[in-house]
């Protein structure tokens, strides 16, 4: 293999740098580093600009990362029923239907929103699950109530859900541990024996 | 990243998708718990600017929510989320250069006055640390888009050649040839904290 020269040099640094050329042409890397002094230098620089971009401190999360998230996927799932409405008023308007009933109907469906949203979203504090409104609750004894879960003081470990971990702090969803019963059903049975109801909710 | 364990007590990331696809929120949970600062990490390298990268982590979370079911398992799922921050970063960088070149009052690089990372630092960082780091963070605000993120995503962020050629959807050969040319750009803005370091 011929002898190499500056621009093969530099067009294989970073490969050689990491060890990832062929054991021949680093003997001839080898061999041009010892006699140029400029690809010498360039090489010594390039090793102590990635020793100095790897030790820069790893930026973390702010601690409120997880408590704005919690409150724009509140915001989006807000939204997400405010655009289902507002298609099904959409809808209403184009029936063949005198505008006395229309109206009607519309009132009814706000008046039915407003109550969603005030159980859903604006009177739920962080202990709601906010975006399963599509789940049915699970059954309880006279029927139209929610109920506030906390975990059973008798647990003990972490909790598990589908064979995962459950995370130990800084809940998403649930913080404190506590939930509410708009879980899905599978996850609410899987959840049921570590957890005891702490509040009854009445629609 | 996490993709080794298919057992049940540390389940890797595509299952994790795979669950949170099936409406399972501690999944998502999860998915933001192992992401989260990596994620923030590369978004505050790439921009130098921490909100905006708070910003941009939060919107690639909320659309991994709104999207779980357009990830499909024939991509590391890294790969796709890293795919999604990074072109909100890009995008975020080019509404600022825009908004300079409409702001009259805007400065140039050089004129421009940057505050250093607020001023909590961690027990072993040293006024010196903090200000060696931003030496370095302005040099890398300073390389052009293309060579700024390869590096980051090689030398800052440690991956692969292979995972950055996925996330850019550029060839290898690209990548490495870009990663060569921003270390000898990085090299040249760096000149006089080289010679200082080596003293």
């Amino acid at each position: 293999m011929p002898m190499i020269d500056c621009v093969d040099f530099s067009q294989h640094f970073s490969d050689y740098l990491e060890g990832k050329v062929s054991e021949e042409y680093e003997k001839l890397i080898d061999e041009h580093l010892a006699a140029c002094s400029n690809c010498a230098k360039l090489l010594a620089n390039a090793r102590l600009v990635i020793k100095s971009l790897k030790s820069l401190p790893k930026i973390t999360a702010s601690e409120d990362f997880n408590r704005v998230l919690r409150r724009r996927l509140a915001q989006e799932a807000a939204k997400e029923r405010a655009a289902g409405l507002e298609r099904m008023l959409n809808t209403i308007r184009a029936l063949p239907v005198k505008p006395i009933v229309v109206t009607f109907a519309a009132a009814a469906i706000i008046a039915f929103a407003a109550v969603i949203i005030e159980t859903y979203v604006i009177s739920s504090n962080e202990e709601k699950v906010l975006y399963s409104p599509r789940i049915k609750p699970p059954p309880f004894p006279g029927s139209s109530q929610t109920a506030v879960y906390q975990q059973k003081q008798s647990t003990t470990g972490p909790m598990q859900i589908g064979g995962f971990n459950l995370p130990d702090s800084s809940s998403l969803f649930f913080p404190n541990r506590t939930i509410d019963s708009t879980l899905p059903e599978t996850m609410f049975q899987s959840l049921r024996d570590q957890f005891q109801p702490v509040k009854i909710i009445k629609y | 990243m996490n993709n080794d364990n298919k057992n049940g007590s540390s389940p890797s990331d595509e299952e994790l998708i795979e669950q949170f696809q099936h409406e399972n929120l501690y999944a998502f949970e999860e998915i933001v718990r192992r992401y989260k600062d990596q994620l923030v990490n590369f978004a505050y390298r790439f921009l130098g600017d921490i909100g905006e990268a708070e910003d941009i982590v939060q919107e690639t979370f909320l659309r991994v929510y709104r999207k779980k079911k357009a990830y499909r398992n024939v991509a590391k799922f890294s790969t796709w989320i890293y795919t999604i921050t990074g072109n909100l970063a890009k995008t975020e960088l080019r509404r600022r250069k825009r908004r300079k070149i409409l702001s009259v009052s805007s400065l140039g690089f050089e004129d421009k006055d940057y505050e250093l990372r607020d001023g909590k630092k961690g027990p072993e960082e040293s006024v010196d640390d903090i200000l060696k780091e931003d030496i370095v963070q302005r040099a890398i605000d300073s390389l052009p888009e293309k060579f700024r993120e390869v590096i980051i995503f090689r030398d800052i962020q440690e991956l692969s050649y292979e995972e950055i050629s996925s996330i850019l959807k550029i060839p290898l050969g690209t990548v490495k040839s870009r990663v060569n040319r921003g270390r000898f750009k990085l090299q040249e803005k760096l000149t006089e904290y080289l010679k200082e370091i080596k003293e």
